[in-house]
């Protein structure tokens, strides 16, 4: 990736942000066969 | 003269912190003379010829700060990328290319016409840092490097507010030209697809895993 250091401190806000809602790499694997409830229902849900 | 300052060692310790790179964010400046390149503390100069992607390379992956002039080039299409040599007729002809990369000429010519490239005339020399160095202060542009994976998540992390697609070209050969050539007039990331094989950064998805 090739950007402009003004962005920069907006990318790491963002990675926070996105850890902090378990959004994090590396991102576990998922078999083509577990249940995708399981992870979906989290990242996806309404927020309560 | 910028007024722009930066914390990069916050920046990095984020970025390692939440990406997990393995290679080392660098920054890219370019100098409208010779002198002002050379008097970039612990400045290291080539002393054989390179591509560009193996100056990058030194950078991301050894720490090094170097700093090139055309001189320092293999040939005029690394130097044509970042301004430092002129992309004139028998540059856009894509002779080089007929029968190589392209089947026909006029294919090779019409990549030449598709890449981006920083105007040639203003800029003398480059030269690229660690961010953590400082040296560059600030850098034209930072370039981050790792597997799709760490890309998707650095995008996700710039599109969390003030969300905007993004999207990216291939020129296929001479990929530099997406990103560091659209550098002169970047107001949005460019992200570097993986490379063909035409120096060190071809290798993109692995080596930097």
């Amino acid at each position: 990736m090739a950007i402009p250091p003004r962005f920069l401190p907006g990318v790491l806000d963002g990675l926070a942000a996105l850890f902090k809602n378990g959004l994090r790499y590396p991102v576990p694997p998922y078999g083509i066969q577990s249940d995708a409830g399981a992870g979906l229902a989290v990242s996806y849900s309404e927020k309560k | 003269m910028t007024t722009e300052t930066y914390d990069w060692d916050a920046i990095v310790n984020g970025l390692n912190q939440y990406l997990h790179l393995r290679s080392i964010p660098i920054g890219m400046k370019l100098f409208e003379t010779v002198e002002e390149m050379e008097a970039i503390p612990k400045i290291r100069r080539p002393r054989s010829k390179h591509t560009t992607d193996q100056i990058v390379a030194q950078a991301r992956q050894l720490g090094w700060t170097v700093g090139i002039t055309m001189a320092d080039l293999i040939g005029a299409q690394c130097g044509a990328v970042i301004g430092l040599s002129p992309q004139d007729d028998e540059w856009l002809s894509g002779k080089r290319m007929a029968g190589v990369w392209y089947k026909t000429q006029e294919d090779a010519s019409l990549h030449q016409h598709a890449m981006d490239c920083v105007p040639y005339g203003r800029y003398k020399a480059m030269a690229v840092s660690p961010l953590t160095s400082k040296r560059l202060e600030p850098p034209d542009i930072c370039l981050i490097y790792g597997t799709p994976g760490q890309m998707i998540f650095f995008i996700n992390g710039l599109q969390w507010t003030g969300y905007k697609k993004l999207s990216f070209t291939s020129v296929g050969e001479s990929a530099c030209a997406d990103s560091w050539g659209r550098r002169s007039s970047v107001t949005s990331p460019r992200s570097r697809s993986p490379a063909m094989p035409s120096g060190a950064m071809a290798a993109w998805p692995t080596t930097s895993s």
